[in-house]
């Protein structure tokens, strides 16, 4: 019977739950970086829009 | 004028943390490992659980698309694709993750048996959403093609799920009649099955807790996009 606790079995359920954690880290710190790139946006439109008016 | 704290937000966010470490906890140290497979197996937890968030996703785009439609509502729009873009990602890593499994146990990466060639069906169907969706300019075109696309599109879903039961698969089936033969897991004693049970459900509760959160952050973002463009229209204007 195969030995499905090899070492190199292990790797590949290492592997997969990085996956996990790496998928969900990466979209995680994108929306981040995206959310705080828009809120300086709306600052400095907002302080125009006030200079404006 | 500086943007309030989400402290909703926040909170989802650190319960969706304490969850999956939980989850994780319970997928490696208190659940038994399977007779055949051993702890390779444990991939089967988070698996199931992202495959699980991936079509309750494209679940919650079929009502906002539905929702759209009736009210013509931009909100609805932002839902559905928020939750198609969130939909995607899990899918994308419990294919990969099941593949990653599939190796050791299978001898192959890939095969085209009926459940993954469906997934696979399912995750095009939806990538091809994103994409179309990203080459409209005109907003109320764009949302109102998005909605119908979402309604349609879910037929992949029930197609997927069913495939295991009606179709010739050698994809585990969880919900089958247990027997080695159809692919169900064997446990070493009967307390294994229920800890392996609670621990699925635990981890899927999880993932579910995690979804919610991050389709909170990806529609406020769509909604702070939006504040961004009304503003420089105004300014422009």
């Amino acid at each position: 019977m195969a030995d499905f606790m090899s070492f190199k079995n292990a790797i590949f359920l290492v592997a997969a739950y990085g996956v996990f954690w790496l998928g969900t880290f990466i979209y995680v710190f994108t929306l981040n970086q995206r959310q705080r790139n828009l809120e300086k946006d709306l600052e400095a439109l907002e302080s125009l829009v006030k200079k404006d008016q | 004028m500086k943007q309030k704290a989400d402290v909703t937000g926040n909170a989802l966010a650190i319960a969706s943390g304490v969850l999956v470490v939980t989850a994780l906890a319970l997928a490696f140290l208190w659940a038994p490992h399977e007779t055949t497979m051993k702890d390779v197996q444990r991939i089967f937890y988070f698996h199931v659980a992202v495959d699980w968030v991936g079509f309750l996703a494209f679940f919650v785009t079929l009502v906002a698309s539905v929702a759209y439609l009736k009210t013509h509502d931009r909100k609805w729009d932002i839902v559905g694709m928020s939750s198609v873009e969130i939909g995607a990602l899990f899918l994308t890593m419990g294919a990969v993750s099941g593949s990653l499994w599939a190796r050791p146990v299978w001898n192959t990466w890939w095969t085209w048996d009926a459940r993954l060639t469906t997934v696979a069906i399912t995750w095009l169907v939806y990538m091809a959403y994103l994409m179309l969706r990203s080459a409209m300019d005109d907003p109320q075109r764009r949302a109102r093609f998005s909605a119908v696309y979402g309604i349609v599109s879910f037929v992949t879903v029930p197609l997927t799920f069913a495939s295991v039961f009606f179709l010739r698969t050698i994809h585990p089936a969880l919900f089958a009649a247990s027997t080695a033969a159809q692919g169900q897991m064997q446990f070493e004693t009967g307390l294994g099955s229920a800890k392996m049970g609670m621990t699925l459900t635990f981890c899927v509760i999880a993932f579910t807790v995690v979804y919610v959160a991050l389709l909170r952050s990806r529609i406020r973002l769509e909604h702070t996009a939006d504040r961004v463009a009304r503003l420089q229209q105004e300014l422009v204007a």
